[in-house]
């Protein structure tokens, strides 16, 4: 049985994914959308 | 004396002015000396063990703990001082959800330099002192609230810390699992040899422990000995 550090970041990482991705996703869409809407000048 | 306090005093400032809450704490305690401290909701309780601890700051006063001087020392050395020798011991249990109860008595050491072979040995062995040992490999979901509780124990004690401070550890349990905890923590106070102070509302689990003081208004008084 081993348990470094780094094993602890990859399991916290592993266990808060759902949420972190529903963050990067809110984050790529609001980015999508300003960019966006610059773009066109509106 | 290895826990030497004197004149500890802190003050909050609020929108009305300055609210003392701990009113010139002096206290002794010799290595291997247990207390319980007893005292009603805002006495100060809770804040000066987290100065004792080194979670917060006195306004004024002086901490001694085996020589060295908790609040003369930089971010960083006192971070390490509260890794090595504080262990601390909440109302809530605060085990992380997604260790096993294993992985989070070695938490703390995972900060620190001893030896990995040693350590997971050493964790073991605490989780078989506090009766856990075929829960090793447990979720703290999986777990009563009474054998999460003997895991933080755990945990605050793989280290070996010279002092273990618990803040109402038994709040959240019943009558008996609340006495098999207090038990448990002067169980080991004196295998470890450590200095442990608890604070607890309950006058029955103050009685468990040798001294026991009050806090009332910021003011620390002997209140009664259980001999």
């Amino acid at each position: 049985m081993s348990f470094s550090l780094e094993q602890f970041v990859v399991k916290t990482a592993r266990f808060h994914l759902k949420g972190n991705l529903a963050v990067l996703m809110g984050v790529v869409i609001a980015t999508a959308s300003l960019t966006g809407a610059l773009l066109v000048g509106d | 004396m290895t826990l030497q306090v004197r004149q500890i005093r802190k003050e909050f400032i609020t929108r009305s002015g300055s609210l003392p809450v701990l009113c010139g704490i002096d206290l002794d305690l010799d290595s291997d000396k247990s207390l319980a401290i007893m005292g009603q909701s805002g006495s100060g309780k809770s804040t000066f063990l987290h100065v004792l601890g080194g979670l917060d700051k006195p306004s004024s006063g002086k901490i001694l703990l085996d020589g060295l001087d908790p609040l003369a020392m930089s971010e960083t050395d006192l971070a390490h001082y509260r890794n090595q020798k504080v262990g601390f011991v909440f109302q809530d249990h605060h085990l992380l959800p997604q260790c096993t109860v294993l992985e989070n008595v070695l938490l703390p050491s995972l900060l620190g330099a001893m030896p990995k072979n040693e350590v997971i040995q050493l964790a073991k062995d605490l989780l078989a002192r506090v009766g856990l040992e075929n829960r090793m490999d447990h979720m703290p979901s999986e777990l009563s609230g009474g054998e999460r509780q003997r895991a933080a124990v755990a945990r605050a004690l793989i280290m070996r810390p010279r002092l273990l401070l618990a803040d109402e550890p038994t709040g959240n349990l019943d009558k008996r699992n609340a006495e098999n905890i207090m038990r448990l923590l002067l169980k080991l106070h004196e295998e470890e040899k450590n200095i442990l102070i608890v604070v607890t509302h309950s006058v029955d689990l103050a009685k468990l422990f040798p001294r026991v003081m009050a806090m009332d208004d910021g003011i620390l008084a002997e209140a009664l000995s259980s001999n």
